[in-house]
């Protein structure tokens, strides 16, 4: 069992080939939690969405910059992934399922609801031309089967 | 070649990659599109025989090819799903959307990728 605090910060371009990059990295910072293949596959899967949000959603840019951090301890697991690019108008708009602000790159609009899905709490801080700030937590070694 | 799209003889079959997230949907979209219209495909397989990861990005690209497929009077399919991936498609309500097929095997023919 891991003591105390750990916390990390990443920062990178806001290109797509960082979003495999991100998740492998934060599912690798949380091993020490010791979770089970699927609170890991969880976690892994909401920093995707939000990440992916910040690169589509928060630039035309691809040099803009994501930064993603992430403190563990005892079984927790906190994440926050933070863009400074456009914001978003209607954050509760925004979450609710399907909606998408995207349809002609396919976006599914379900962002939200699978780092919902996934966590256990997600907050989302945004004001318009000043960027976006996704904050979520989950506690790890709970989950049954 | 193909990355991920094979021809058999009574459908197409999309083999999903091993991550399938926005980066890699793009170029799916786009080899599948082309087979679907020049191949006169009606039927789909989706299979996930090789698939770890997948998050909202490939669920996006797979609602828009069974749409695709809906247009021209086909039907779209799922084959090997794991645990995770029905978690997955429940999560984000694919399964009213596609049937599994539990019976067939797909085995890809070509071991090579691009």
């Amino acid at each position: 069992m891991m003591q105390g605090k750990n916390k990390m910060t990443l920062r990178f371009d806001a290109r797509s080939v960082n979003e495999g990059f991100a998740r492998v990295a934060v599912a690798a910072f949380i091993a020490g939690l010791n979770p089970t293949l699927d609170e890991v596959a969880d976690v892994k899967t909401a920093v995707s969405e939000a990440v992916t949000n910040a690169i589509i959603h928060g630039y035309d840019d691809p040099e803009g910059q994501v930064e993603l951090s992430c403190c563990i301890a005892e079984r927790e697991v906190w994440i926050e992934v933070s863009d400074t690019g456009k914001g978003i108008a209607d954050v509760k708009r925004a979450m609710e399922p399907f909606y998408t602000t995207r349809p002609e790159l396919e976006r599914s609009g379900m962002g939200f609801a699978f780092m919902e899905a996934f966590m256990d709490e997600v907050k989302v801080e945004s004001a318009k031309g000043e960027g976006t700030r996704v904050w979520m937590h989950k506690k790890i070694g709970v989950q049954e089967g | 070649m193909n990355q991920y799209c094979e021809l058999t003889d009574d459908c197409m079959v999309i083999h999903i990659p091993r991550e399938l997230d926005h980066h890699e949907a793009g170029r799916l979209r786009q080899e599948a599109d082309l087979m679907i219209g020049a191949c006169h495909i009606r039927r789909l397989v989706f299979d996930f025989a090789e698939t770890e990861f997948m998050d909202s990005s490939g669920i996006g690209v797979i609602i828009g090819r069974c749409r695709t497929i809906g247009y021209y009077g086909g039907s779209a399919c799922a084959r090997n799903l794991s645990g995770r991936l029905r978690k997955i498609f429940l999560v984000s309500g694919l399964q009213e959307l596609m049937r599994e097929d539990q019976t067939g095997k797909t085995e890809r023919k070509e071991s090579g990728k691009l």
